[in-house]
């Protein structure tokens, strides 16, 4: 009883060793990744995880995320791959699997990718590389993980690049249409100019000489015209006057829309106070007051803003209310980009802004931005005399300061130009 | 007699230049060039060299600002005042025509009067006690 019972226990225990051993086993293999299991160890104790049910959800997430996935052994070959892959590159489960990863890689991204798979063996790799199969090329953005040391292989995550691509082509091709149109622009922008000046410059000349030979007609010869004749001689003066005017407005504008930008940080205030002593004359005859209140240092084309200030104060006072001595005040103060009441491309930070504001007989706001256009004018040739260039040359300077100039008037009560020009850090 | 040259290109221009002199004064005589290098010529063969000399800029062959260099690199001509006679306001020939050594600026004026109190206004202080036909006055 004894004995058997000895050769029964030494049977069991041989066959507890069997099964440990086996367990042991099963074990090594599921860590090795031969077995679909996960074995955990814990307390001193093996946990075995059959992955029946807990890679469902795994295996749904790599299946359905939207990207291809991998896994490759340190030799290369592929021994999983998700449907995604395979429709990306456009071949079956069955000839993926098995094949080496190396030959859907295109010739020129091999070295780079080989590179990338070496340090992955002992880490994580990311980059872009080219995949060929059947001579279709297809973009890839690459994400290696070494899975190490759970299983002696590579999961790669690959996303197709192609969209992106194709996208990012014909965003350049854009690109560079624009900056050729860019360059059209900016050229053609620049023999216009120089056109105008040429142009303008020239055909003053003939007209100089239309006036004098006239004047030297009448001069030598009036006492044998008739009062008729005269009259003629007079208009054909006036008329050439009023051309050689527009044209040297329009030389003057020209200009200023060719010379050389070069900003000098400078005083307003003196700028301003220096543009009023030039007019004085003018100042006094329309019996008007100029109050100018400190204004910022500013860099500036100097010699620019001196014919902003004096275009706008002549415009004050060439538009005065009769019976009213006209009063302009000059001001300036700092406004945030966004409390500024003008309609254009959205602005932030803080502006200067400048304000021009008079007593004069105002205009009708519908036209705020006409005025400032070349050759608009808003009253007829024998009310005011003028060329219709005074404050396109405003415009064309603040816009050469990076700035913007606006206009508010109601008829009969005045009119209000503010100039913005952008702070910068050391105003 | 006082010698002023004109170097001027523009036939107009020298028959009004030339015109407004004649009735300026009679003490003053008129020779003309028509670009710098035909000045610079006339310059080396004159004797005395012109007292004033009036200079167009845009001209052929040698415009007033190569001209003006020329005269003010030889020794003998360094100190013959050189007046600008040109249609250009812009401020950028005033600058560089002064930068070379311009003692005046001269616009060219479709007013005829206009040329005439300022070529008496020049010729009164180059020539102290010149004797012009009378006081010019502006009419309108």
């Amino acid at each position: 009883m004894i004995k058997e019972s000895a050769d029964q226990l030494i049977q069991r225990i041989t066959e507890l060793e069997n099964r440990l051993a086996e367990s042991e086993q099963l074990i090594d293999a599921i860590r090795a990744g031969e077995v679909d299991a996960f074995a955990i160890s814990a307390n001193n104790r093996s946990e075995v995880y059959t992955l029946q049910s807990g890679d469902y959800a795994y295996r749904v997430l790599i299946e359905e995320f939207g990207e291809g996935a991998v896994n490759v052994t340190e030799d290369g070959i592929i021994v999983y791959t998700n449907s995604c892959f395979c429709e990306l590159i456009g071949l079956p489960y069955e000839k993926v699997i098995g094949s080496f990863i190396s030959d859907l890689i295109h010739p020129d991204s091999k070295a780079a990718f080989d590179r990338c798979f070496r340090e992955a063996l002992t880490g994580k790799c990311k980059g872009e590389i080219d995949l060929e199969i059947d001579a279709r090329i297809i973009p890839v953005y690459i994400s290696l993980t070494s899975l190490q040391p759970n299983l002696a292989t590579v999961g790669i995550v690959i996303s197709d690049l192609s969209e992106t691509k194709k996208n990012e082509a014909v965003i350049l091709q854009y690109q560079k249409a624009l900056e050729i149109k860019n360059l059209e622009l900016l050229q053609s922008n620049s023999e216009l100019a120089s056109f105008a000046y040429l142009a303008s410059h020239d055909l003053q000349e003939p007209l100089r000489k239309i006036g004098i030979f006239c004047g030297r007609i009448l001069e030598k010869d009036a006492d044998k015209f008739s009062q008729v004749t005269t009259d003629y001689f007079n208009r054909i003066m006036g008329a050439s006057n009023r051309m050689q005017n527009l044209i040297i407005a329009l030389l003057n504008y020209s200009r200023i829309s060719t010379s050389e930008i070069l900003l000098t940080e400078s005083s307003l205030s003196r700028i301003a106070e220096e543009v009023k002593s030039d007019l004085n004359e003018l100042i006094q005859e329309a019996k008007a007051t100029i109050e100018i209140s400190p204004l910022p240092k500013l860099k500036v084309i100097p010699l620019q803003f001196s014919q902003l200030f004096s275009n706008l104060i002549m415009n004050s006072l060439k538009y005065r209310k009769a019976g009213t001595n006209p009063v302009i005040k000059i001001s300036a103060g700092l406004v945030q980009a966004a409390a500024i009441p003008e309609e254009g491309p959205s602005r932030d930070g803080q502006y200067w802004r400048i304000e021009i504001r008079d007593n004069g007989i105002g205009f009708d706001q519908q036209y705020a931005d006409r005025i400032f256009e070349l050759f608009q004018r808003l009253h007829g040739k024998s009310e005011y005399e003028g060329t219709g260039i005074g404050l396109a040359i405003c415009k064309k300077i603040v816009q050469n300061h990076n700035g913007f100039i606006s206009a508010t008037g109601q008829p009969g009560a005045g009119a209000v130009f503010n100039i913005y020009l952008p702070k910068t850090e050391n105003e | 007699m006082n010698n002023i040259l004109l170097i001027d290109d523009d036939a107009d221009d020298q028959l009004i230049f030339k015109e407004a002199i004649s009735e300026v004064t009679d003490k003053v005589g008129c020779i003309f060039a028509n670009n710098g290098f035909e000045a610079l010529s006339w310059l080396i063969r004159l004797d005395p060299a012109p007292s004033i000399v009036f200079l167009d800029l845009n001209m052929p062959i040698m415009n007033g600002f190569e001209c003006l260099e020329q005269i003010r690199k030889n020794d003998q001509w360094r100190k013959i005042p050189v007046i600008i006679f040109s249609t250009s306001n812009n401020p950028e020939d005033k600058r560089k025509s002064e930068k070379l050594g311009a003692s005046f600026f001269l616009t060219k004026t479709s007013d005829f009067q206009l040329l005439k109190i300022k070529l008496s206004e020049i010729l009164q202080s180059h020539f102290p006690g010149i004797e012009l036909f009378g006081q010019i006055t502006r009419i309108k």
